[in-house]
């Protein structure tokens, strides 16, 4: 029974991926991502507050208060579909809630999809692979759904369009950025910069996942050309936005180019210094940086291990810019270390499956050996 | 590889004693993060659930501050008298430790629930270890616990929105679940009996700890014996029952012995398709995959025991609420041991098919 249950899945491993099972297997795949991005979606859109100076309505009509307008993507894109549907049907059929709806909807399955594509990059196996890409819907609940502290007590979380997409094109990046497929990456990274500008960390990812292995004046000159899109990116938005209101109605670039409020009241500094708080802001990745951290040597993959440098820029900016109990700030980085932990995961499995093969004779039900 | 574990291992004492500092604080921590979570999105029995403030809440509880009288249980939820009697007992007899205040009650609840959620931890680590060679592997293993916690007992259904309901026992039964199956696992039936009666003070739902026993030892051990053992169980957890239901009967809010059918109210709740999502969210979705791969698991108790799903969730359909997802908090452990399983073995596999995967 038991060698006949694991033939089969082996089987399954082994065939083409345009037989029937891989059909079935991938639609199985997409449907279980479609229904609990489907719940993700109810989620953030259930318990997840929107601020007033960012409505989608304001955002729709470019409106809102700087620096949130300048994440322009989602609502441009948005705008388009509202306009598509409204010539197709005379009637406006759909509500900018149910437009922006279906675009965090289908975000989360493109993220999904994304991840799966880059845990592919170092788990051959399908099967693993799909499995384990699943498990990027658990840090998201941590940034973009459970509450985070405020005073007296714990505080709805902002919703903010650019959120899911911008961790979808983050991992979209890596991929690219792993493979090399230099067109497709230059044309992620300037979409979506336009979604978020915190795309220069893809630039610091392939900064360190590079150097010491490829020629400095390469490293230089793709360095160079991201921060040159980058800035151009950022003018566009500057121009076209040049009217806006600041948020916190301060000219913000008066104090340099973020009205950094956190940092300037003194807000983030008490947050870090707080032991309180500790609980909460440790739960970035859903916890999975601290055993990701004590662990770095099983972590097998050089670009992976080099690419979780890039939190060192990412908090000292955040720090600087965001609140520091915000975890949704630091949503880029979950591909990041959740690649490593899975990484690190798969490692210490393969450990466990090939010491308690070893000890086949007593694996079933009484195994009590230690060997650590 | 073989090499870095050679150096991890060097100085084995060492390394275990980090594992074992790093997961104690990373508990502790999760069961803080869990509990505050808890205490502020759920809403208790008799207060309107407040989709507007969810941090507006009053615990239910036998004398929670803030009550404008003693907020007393009738059947079944008086069934589970264990926690709260001892927060009673705390409170009090706490002045003993504050003389001047004493112990108001909510904080004792937070208290009992941050412990409870710690214990868990230990004993989940302890029950995976049983089946897992390496220290690091049981610790981190354990993330997926507090995800399954998160799910069943933070996240609320959102259409219509739904916070989840707190109850005093519902993480102290989990955690003796836990040592429950640990102890049938172990075949200590000696604490076990112990046990049972602690868990089945604590919620009735500790009888499918007996039904594990009777499928994990039906072929392994001889008939007469399992079915004495079983039928033992049966009848201590009935008297349980049965003392309780006399004692709290009279109470407000008292019911049947086991409340009346909810059989009709879950079906048509299951058939609308647009609250499958939400239902199929238990234990962080990783039921599924477990269920799937079933057939690799090679463990005969884990296998076994997952079959106590299908008496426990046919239970709930008929006595229970099948959108209370933390009613099927029992079944965590149970599910999740099975889900590692699973885990290694298609590592396992994959790995003796490319050794030199990155």
């Amino acid at each position: 029974m038991l060698k006949k249950a694991v033939s089969k899945t082996t089987n399954e491993i082994r065939r083409p991926a345009v037989s029937w099972s891989g059909v079935f297997s991938e639609t199985a795949f997409v449907g279980i991502a479609l229904v609990i991005s489907y719940y993700f979606s109810q989620l953030r859109f259930g318990v997840v507050g929107i601020i007033p100076e960012a409505t989608l309505e304001l955002l729709l009509a470019g409106d809102a208060h700087l620096p949130i307008q300048y994440r322009a993507l989602i609502p441009w894109f948005s705008k388009i579909v509202i306009l598509m549907v409204e010539l197709v049907a005379t009637k406006a059929l759909v509500s900018p809630e149910s437009v922006f709806q279906a675009i965090e909807l289908i975000s989360s399955v493109v993220l999904v999809m994304a991840f799966r594509a880059y845990v592919s990059l170092f788990v051959s196996t399908v099967i693993v692979a799909r499995l384990l890409s699943f498990s990027i819907f658990f840090p998201l609940l941590f940034h973009y759904v459970l509450w985070i502290p405020g005073y007296p007590s714990l505080q709805y979380l902002q919703w903010f369009s650019w959120d899911i997409p911008s961790v979808a094109f983050v991992t979209m990046g890596l991929v690219t950025l792993y493979k090399k497929k230099w067109l497709l990456y230059y044309l992620i990274f300037t979409v979506a910069t336009f979604n978020r500008e915190t795309t220069c960390f893809l630039t610091f990812v392939y900064l360190f996942s590079e150097l010491g292995r490829e020629k400095p004046k390469v490293i230089a000159s793709h360095c160079l050309l991201q921060l040159i899109i980058w800035v151009f990116v950022k003018y566009i938005l500057f121009q076209i936005y040049l009217g806006n209101a600041v948020e916190g109605g301060s000219d913000y670039f008066s104090q340099g180019l973020f009205y950094a409020a956190e940092f300037y009241d003194g807000r983030n500094l008490t947050t870090v210094t707080d032991v309180r708080f500790y609980p909460f802001l440790f739960g970035v990745i859903g916890y999975l940086w601290i055993p990701v951290v004590f662990s770095l040597r099983l972590i097998r993959s050089h670009f992976v291990k080099r690419s979780l440098m890039v939190a060192l820029p990412f908090y000292v900016g955040m720090f600087y810019v965001g609140a520091m109990t915000e975890l949704r700030n630091f949503g880029e980085l979950i591909p990041i270390v959740l690649m490593a932990f899975l990484l690190l995961l798969r490692e210490l499995l393969k450990l466990e499956a090939a010491m308690t093969g070893q000890h086949k004779n007593v694996y079933n039900h009484d195994i009590l050996m230690r060997n650590n | 590889m073989n090499y870095k574990i050679a150096r991890m291992s060097s100085s084995p004492n060492l390394h275990r004693l980090i594992v074992h500092i790093v997961f104690l604080v990373v508990a502790v921590t999760l069961s803080d993060f869990f509990s505050q979570h808890r205490f502020s999105a759920n809403v208790a029995r008799g207060e309107l659930p407040t989709s507007s403030d969810p941090v507006a809440f009053v615990p239910s509880c036998a004398r929670a501050s803030g009550c404008s009288q003693p907020l007393t249980h009738g059947p079944p939820f008086q069934h589970g008298v264990l926690i709260p009697g001892i927060v009673d007992w705390l409170v009090d007899h706490a002045h003993a430790l504050t003389p001047l205040y004493g112990v108001p009650p909510v904080p004792t609840f937070h208290y009992v629930e941050v412990l409870s959620v710690f214990l868990l931890f230990l004993t989940f680590r302890y029950y995976v270890s049983q089946f897992f060679i390496k220290d690091v592997t049981s610790s981190i293993l354990c993330i997926f616990l507090f995800y399954s916690l998160v799910s069943l007992f933070i996240l609320p259904r959102i259409v219509p929105l739904t916070y989840a309901i707190w109850f005093p026992w519902d993480l102290p039964s989990i955690t003796l679940f836990t040592i429950g199956l640990l102890l049938l696992y172990r075949r200590k039936l000696l604490p076990y009996y112990a046990l049972f009666v602690l868990a089945s003070l604590t919620k009735q739902t500790a009888v499918f700890l007996a039904v594990i026993y009777l499928f994990t030892s039906l072929g392994r051990n001889q008939n007469r014996s399992v079915a004495l053992h079983f039928g033992l169980q049966i009848a201590i957890w009935m008297a349980i029952i049965y003392g309780q239901y006399q004692i709290g009967h009279a109470n407000p809010f008292a019911m049947d012995l086991f409340g009346p059918s909810k059989l009709g109210a879950n079906l048509t709740f299951v058939s609308g398709i647009s609250n499958l999502p939400f239902l199929f969210s238990a234990f962080g979705y990783l039921w599924i995959p477990t269920v799937m791969f079933m057939s690799v698991i090679r463990d005969s108790f884990v296998r076994k025991s997952m079959f106590v799903a299908l008496p426990y969730v046919l239970a709930v359909v008929v006595a229970g609420d099948v959108s209370e997802l933390r009613i099927y908090g029992e079944l965590a452990p149970v599910v999740l041991i099975a889900f590692f399983h699973v885990l290694k073995e298609l590592s396992g596999k994959a790995a003796s098919r490319n050794p030199n995967e990155t």
